[in-house]
């Protein structure tokens, strides 16, 4: 033993404390402990450590943490396939110089649609498409064209929108079917449309999908009826923490109080922290004299019940 | 890496947004929980997270599977933490400051959780005054439960540097704990 190294104790015993030994190499490292006083003392100082301070022993991140992650990542996620579509278009712009005044022209088209129409708030769900590369015109219906001189001077610059079509058909649970409703929900539909999309997302918030889409509206939409309708879709999963969360924000920070006094009366039987301190604050500071009244009387009726969670 | 998991890497390579969203939502709260830690805040760590998260979607279509997906996204993950908190050492001098730890809710006897969390007090000032490597080493190995030689494919480097990491921060952490030791 005595041609063993601190080096070679340290790294053994490393290995020893963070399970990075097979489980042979474990029972010969045990036995020389055994036999080695110095690699013993020296294993019993880190492990007093691994006692004090164990490993992994770190408590997880909060769910809230989590859910507002999760939140600012979609934003980020579509500020980035934006962008991402404007990278696409600016290369083909780059090239038009070659080909003279023909496709000068035809360089000019710039597909300023989204996917999905127009968004009633005018912030696009999916940057501009833009390109002159060769685009399937057949599945597409060009929409709300603008004639306009070409910048350069020479030739045309046509703004249009380019709308593909497409059919789903199946159940409301078709995945499918779910799949084009939680777009359409984040995407760019005028509120109406909207609406409709929310009325058969209705009893679909138990998809994860359509209850993420749900939530972006309820927090996100411009428009307060859709919101409204948002928390009608989404009450029946209040027992989802992610759902109450989003509630308890709508309650907070909602501008609009038909849209507070909704999430009101959706978080109205729930007792956990999060939703009797939003209440609380409510009771005090909210400027609607009847919210103020409802949370209050929510609290209330916290005292009548020791019970967490769900009246 | 299971036939789900391939799934959504196959969408989200193809630029499928919410596929990416359910590919990370399985690594979602320990990824958050290591970069905060490096970082040092929750404030800093999930500005860093969504960097490094969206990092990890427009690098996507070039990941070719040579490592396990979390591998690969804790690399990015550790890999933008570790610039980031070199920054913080250029930038400003260090301050020990209430991390995520605090957010959370484990229950504890009420002696346990005040030895806990004066521990985790030390240990958080011992790891602000070591190096961003050693700091990552010991966040990943001690504080997540990975095993060296996993930690050293996080951090892109060998199991020998990783352990030369993890051994000056857990000498860092051991003076910082002496007193608490020797009791």
């Amino acid at each position: 033993m005595e041609g063993i190294g601190k080096e070679e104790y340290s790294d053994k015993i490393l290995r020893y404390l963070y399970n990075d030994m097979e489980a042979d190499e474990r029972r010969l490292f045990e036995a020389e402990v055994r036999s080695d006083p110095r690699l013993q003392a020296l294993l019993e100082e880190e492990q007093r450590l691994q006692r004090l301070y164990p490993v992994d022993q770190l408590p997880p991140l909060g769910e809230q943490v989590v859910a507002d992650s999760r939140v600012l990542l979609r934003a980020a996620l579509r500020r980035q396939r934006r962008r991402a579509a404007w990278r696409d278009w600016l290369p083909s712009v780059g090239q038009l110089g070659k080909y003279g005044l023909r496709l000068a022209v035809a360089a000019g088209l710039v597909l300023g649609g989204m996917w999905l129409g127009r968004s009633g708030n005018g912030a696009a769900s999916i940057g501009p498409v833009a390109t002159a590369d060769p685009v399937n015109w057949e599945n597409m219906e060009i929409v709300d064209l603008r004639i306009r001189p070409a910048a350069a001077g020479e030739g045309v610059q046509l703004v249009f929108g380019a709308v593909a079509s497409g059919l789903v058909e199946g159940p409301t649970d078709d995945p499918a079917v779910r799949a084009v409703l939680a777009a359409a929900l984040e995407g760019g539909l005028e509120a109406a449309p909207r609406l409709a999309v929310i009325d058969l997302a209705r009893g679909q918030a138990d998809s994860d999908q359509i209850r993420q889409a749900l939530i972006q509206v309820l927090l996100h939409d411009s428009n307060p009826g859709v919101r409204l309708e948002a928390i009608g879709a989404l009450k029946d999963m209040a027992h989802d923490q992610q759902v109450r969360r989003a509630l308890q924000q709508a309650l907070r920070r909602d501008l609009n109080p038909g849209v507070r006094l909704e999430a009101v009366e959706a978080l109205d039987s729930w007792r956990d922290p999060g939703t009797l301190a939003v209440f609380e604050e409510k009771s005090r500071a909210d400027e609607n004299s009847y919210i103020r009244f409802r949370a209050e009387q929510a609290l209330q009726q916290v005292g009548s019940t020791q019970d967490e969670g769900q009246l | 890496m299971d036939a789900e998991e391939l799934t959504w890497i196959e969408r989200a390579q193809e630029g499928d947004a919410w596929a990416f969203e359910q590919l990370v939502r399985r690594y979602e709260q320990r990824l958050l929980g290591l970069v905060c830690d490096i970082a040092g805040s929750l404030e800093d760590g999930q500005d860093v997270y969504q960097e490094a998260l969206i990092a990890a979607y427009r690098a996507l279509p070039r990941y070719r599977g040579e490592s396990a997906f979390y591998t690969w996204l804790y690399r990015i993950g550790v890999n933008r933490a570790l610039r980031f908190r070199q920054q913080k050492r250029r930038w400003a001098a260090l301050q020990v400051e209430e991390t995520a730890v605090d957010s959370t809710g484990k229950v504890e006897g009420p002696e346990e959780a005040l030895l806990a969390a004066e521990c985790r007090q030390q240990v958080q000032g011992a790891l602000e005054r070591a190096s961003p490597q050693e700091r990552a080493a010991f966040a990943l190995c001690h504080h997540q439960g990975f095993k060296i030689t996993e930690a050293a494919a996080m951090m892109d480097c060998s199991s020998g540097t990783v352990k030369s990491y993890l051994f000056r921060a857990r000498s860092k952490v051991k003076a910082a704990l002496a007193a608490y030791m020797e009791a």
